[in-house]
């Protein structure tokens, strides 16, 4: 009896938190789908052409963007990983900013670097030269891989360093040639993130919208979301909005399935890293290695540094409003500080309690890891829009949404993070339970006790992480803030676009600068605490 | 007596609860309105009519704000009956029809509203013009000349140097099609074939490609006459200027509606006749840089705004051929500009 009770409780406690993030997903899918079925709907040819070329080109632009980024990521990462260079810390730091900008934030700073009057292009109109790759595909692809590149980099880094010693020594005795070692020691290990950071990119690229049309010239290169946000936002064609959602909720399945089948491997326990160090930061950049990080660096940086230098300019023309942007930060800071907060708290907690009930509960239900990984990709198929309007749409049968805007939103932020938190809390959730789960139960520890000086610090990394990529999220997100917030809530992504709107270009330039500062310095923080957790975990090793 | 302690906390819970329900029964009426984004921003026209209008009314306005006119046409259809704007600020005429489709507006027509000075005569019985203005293409005169027709600008703007709104979602885009259609009728499907080669590119909406053309990446773009106004009264440039063409222009007629469930719907009128005061107008027209539709607050604008030229010529639309075509339209224009 007791252990049906026992076996009871665990269930609710995993339902419980699971339903309510599957509720919010799967609520707008569900309503949309319901509604296709309405016999109401418009004579929209779901075939057109131009519609399956819009279906086609979506996919094309989000294959081609995780293809890079998965390349480009293996590359940097690597040499993040094994060489020493000067700028190296800075430019790991600035490699996860694009991360947290808004779409239009990104858009504007490719085209103030790469445009035609832009930075690069002054500079060769020195030599008379002039070369500008945006307003097509290409830059809708470039501005994708910018985004997600860093951030992938940074975790294929990571990935390298959990690699045991053992086998870099081994492949060094064997005198391993350079791909039999990447085959043999390094592919073993790095098969499953990539492929996750490959679904992830392309879960990213398939939900562009503010990107395609600013960077991609025109219908011509439009995609699923720009016909899902016009079909809701502006034509009120449910069915055939729900019709979108699906396709590319379905089609996304249907792109992850195989990837986890292919990148599924047997649990195997925690992998000692001890000495790992060695192999890390070992040697000077080679040549290839500095010209590849050259490149990463100048398209990483330029956009950036021209988004930095844009919102300085202004500062010095005559007609820039100092009050305007007081104005405009004085309110808009403090919402989008406690928006973020809250999405960063919700993201967490969720995805620490899911991941631990499936965690401990993988004994008893060997393939509930597997379902929930399943499920996280096939969350990833659902986008902002769909998901934003379709739980507004919801909602609005019950109450008003916006006046409860200021609990909303952070919960579908923290909603929208959530399945790219848990891919980063789960792995490291697993690694805890098999080394510490069954010690806890032995002992009698208090739950304080277990939580401030066994869960915590065992597992802060991946938590302070995925923290910091809902905090950043929230931050430059417009998409869900834009749809729920009405006129006296002000977040920073939202006052550039009513300065923009009111010919406050400068002004808006300058609040951007601010936002961009913001994610730098979440960053920055984020990184130099996790430095020091990891010396005083060395220390307590040692 | 000694209460006991679960006693202490439910009084204390009434009361708090209490408190907030006397709050919200005899708080002040709140009028909810909606309109566009750029309106109630601290440096659009809203917060000052906000102010202005709470003075007088002893009420609360309440701001939702959208993303342009098609996306309150959009919340208007999402809402339905339930819908819980009082007033709509920031559809034009050519989304009139749509509105009056869904079946939300209230007839006006027995108000009395006052006169209005526009351009061109529009439909009052359920809609409230506040402002107006007139679609033009904004150039950089360092970089290019002007064209005095739409022809000559099909015909001889360079390559790649127009910036335009995407007529699927925002409302300029769709001005510019109208445009075109009002211009040239069924054959403006093969004109949108001519300026394709012309745009650099279509942004989501006004912002953007303004934007855009500040950034010098186009030197022309879709944008208002009064855009020049305000780059001669704020930023005192004067390279940036708009093309008036001989052809005709199409007027851009934006007004407010009222919900006809609206629960404050004496005070919605009360609103629409504060928008047609001259501090009003006057306050709308040097913060959203259109003109005013009363003739005492047109001599009363700043000069540097009327020192901007009208069109000589203005183009029309029936709304109900707006309403009928406006679908193919759009596929016309997507279809033309995506192959």
């Amino acid at each position: 009896m007791d252990e049906y009770f026992s076996q009871l409780k665990r269930l609710i406690l995993l339902f419980i938190p699971l339903s309510f993030v599957l509720g919010i997903f799967l609520g707008p899918i569900i309503y949309l789908g319901i509604a296709i079925s309405d016999e109401n709907i418009t004579a929209w040819d779901y075939s057109s052409p131009f519609i399956m070329r819009v279906i086609r080109f979506t996919f094309l632009q989000a294959f081609l963007s995780a293809f890079i980024t998965v390349s480009g990521a293996l590359l940097v990462g690597w040499y993040f990983f094994r060489y020493r260079f000067f700028g190296k810390n800075v430019l790991k730091i600035i490699s996860l900013i694009p991360y947290a900008l808004p779409t239009i934030v990104v858009g504007f700073s490719f085209i103030i670097a790469y445009g035609r009057s832009g930075y690069i292009n002054n500079f060769l109109a020195l030599f008379g030269q002039s070369w500008t790759f945006i307003y097509n595909q290409w830059a809708i692809i470039a501005a994708n891989v910018f985004f997600n590149l860093g951030i992938s980099a940074r975790g294929v880094e990571a990935n390298f360093a959990q690699i045991p010693t053992s086998l870099w020594a081994q492949a060094n005795i064997l005198n391993f040639s350079k791909w039999n070692t990447f085959c043999y020691v390094v592919w073993p290990y790095l098969r499953k993130p990539l492929f996750n950071y490959f679904l992830m990119t392309l879960s990213l690229s398939l939900s562009t919208f503010g990107l395609a049309l600013v960077l991609g010239g025109g219908p011509r290169f439009s995609t699923i979301e720009v016909a899902i946000y016009q079909a809701l936002r502006i034509d009120f064609d449910i069915a055939k909005a729900g019709y979108l959602a699906i396709i590319q909720f379905c089609l996304t399945i249907l792109i992850a399935l195989p990837i986890l089948i292919f990148s599924h491997q047997k649990y195997l326990g925690r992998v000692s890293t001890a000495g790992s160090s060695f192999y890390r930061d070992c040697q000077k950049l080679p040549l290839l290695g500095k010209f590849i990080l050259s490149l990463y660096a100048i398209f990483h940086v330029v956009p950036l540094i021209s988004l930095v230098w844009d919102g300085l300019s202004f500062l010095w023309v005559e007609s820039f409003d100092f009050l305007i942007v007081w104005q405009s930060l004085n309110k808009s800071i403090p919402t989008t500080l406690f928006i973020a907060v809250c999405s960063t708290v919700i993201t967490v907690a969720i995805s620490l309690l899911i991941s631990w009930q499936v965690c401990t509960n993988s004994n008893q239900w060997p393939r509930l890891v597997t379902m929930m990984k399943l499920l996280n990709d096939a969350l990833l198929g659902i986008s902002p829009v769909v998901l934003s309007l379709g739980f507004f749409i919801i909602f609005y049968t019950m109450s008003d949404p916006l006046s409860h805007a200021l609990w909303v939103i952070p919960i579908l932020h923290g909603m929208l993070a959530y399945p790219f938190a848990i891919r980063i809390i789960l792995p490291a959730m697993q690694d805890f339970v098999s080394a510490y789960h069954k010690q806890i139960a032995l002992f009698e520890f208090s739950f304080l006790k277990i939580v401030f000086e066994i869960f915590f610090p065992a597992i802060i990394r991946p938590i302070a992480i995925s923290g910091m990529l809902a905090f950043s999220f929230s931050l430059g997100d417009i998409s869900v803030v834009s749809i729920f917030s009405a006129a006296d809530l002000e977040t920073l992504p939202l006052a550039i676009y009513s300065l923009m709107g009111t010919y406050h270009y400068k002004e808006a330039a300058f609040v951007t600068l601010i936002l961009f500062l913001a994610s730098l310095a979440c960053f920055i923080a984020g990184e130099h605490w996790l430095r020091d957790r990891r010396k005083e975990c060395e220390i307590d090793r040692s | 007596m000694e209460f006991s302690l679960k006693f202490r906390i439910t009084c204390a819970i009434f009361f708090v609860f209490s408190g907030f329900w006397a709050k919200e029964s005899f708080s002040t009426p709140v009028l909810t309105v909606y309109v566009y984004s750029s309106f109630t921003s601290k440096w659009g026209a809203g917060d000052f009519l906000k102010q202005e209008f709470e003075k007088q009314c002893q009420c609360s306005v309440r701001w939702v704000s959208l993303t342009d006119g098609l996306g309150l046409l959009g919340q208007m259809r999402l809402e339905g009956k339930n819908l819980k704007a009082d007033v709509i600020m920031g559809l034009d005429t050519t989304l009139l029809d749509g509105a009056k489709a869904t079946g939300l507006l209230a007839n006006i027509s027995h108000e009395k509203l006052g006169e209005t000075d526009l351009p061109v005569p529009v439909e009052t019985d359920y809609f409230y013009p506040f402002d107006y203005g007139f679609y033009a293409f904004m150039y950089d005169s360092r970089k290019v000349k002007p064209f005095n027709t739409f022809d000559e600008l099909l015909e001889k703007a360079p390559p790649k140097s127009i910036i335009i709104e995407d007529a699927r979602i925002s409302t300029p885009g769709q001005g510019l099609l109208f445009w075109m259609y009002a211009r040239y009728g069924e054959k403006a499907n093969e004109y949108i074939a001519k300026l394709k080669p012309k745009i650099l590119t279509v942004t989501k909406g006004w912002s953007e490609a303004y934007g855009l053309f500040l950034k010098g990446e186009a030197p022309i773009v879709l944008s208002y006459t009064l855009s020049e106004g305000y780059h001669k009264m704020i930023e005192k440039v004067d390279h940036y200027r708009a093309m008036f063409f001989s052809d005709g222009h199409l007027v851009q007629i934006e007004g407010a509606v009222v919900n006809k469930h609206s629960l404050q719907y004496k005070l919605a009128i009360e609103w629409l006749k504060f928008l047609r005061t001259d501090k009003a107008q006057i306050h709308i027209a040097t913060r959203n840089y259109m003109y005013p539709v009363t003739s005492s607050a047109m001599k009363k604008i700043p000069e540097k705004l009327l020192e901007v030229a009208r069109p000589s010529k203005l183009l029309n639309l029936e709304q109900n051929t707006i309403l009928q075509n406006r679908a193919a339209w759009i596929n016309n224009w997507t279809n033309t500009l995506a192959n």
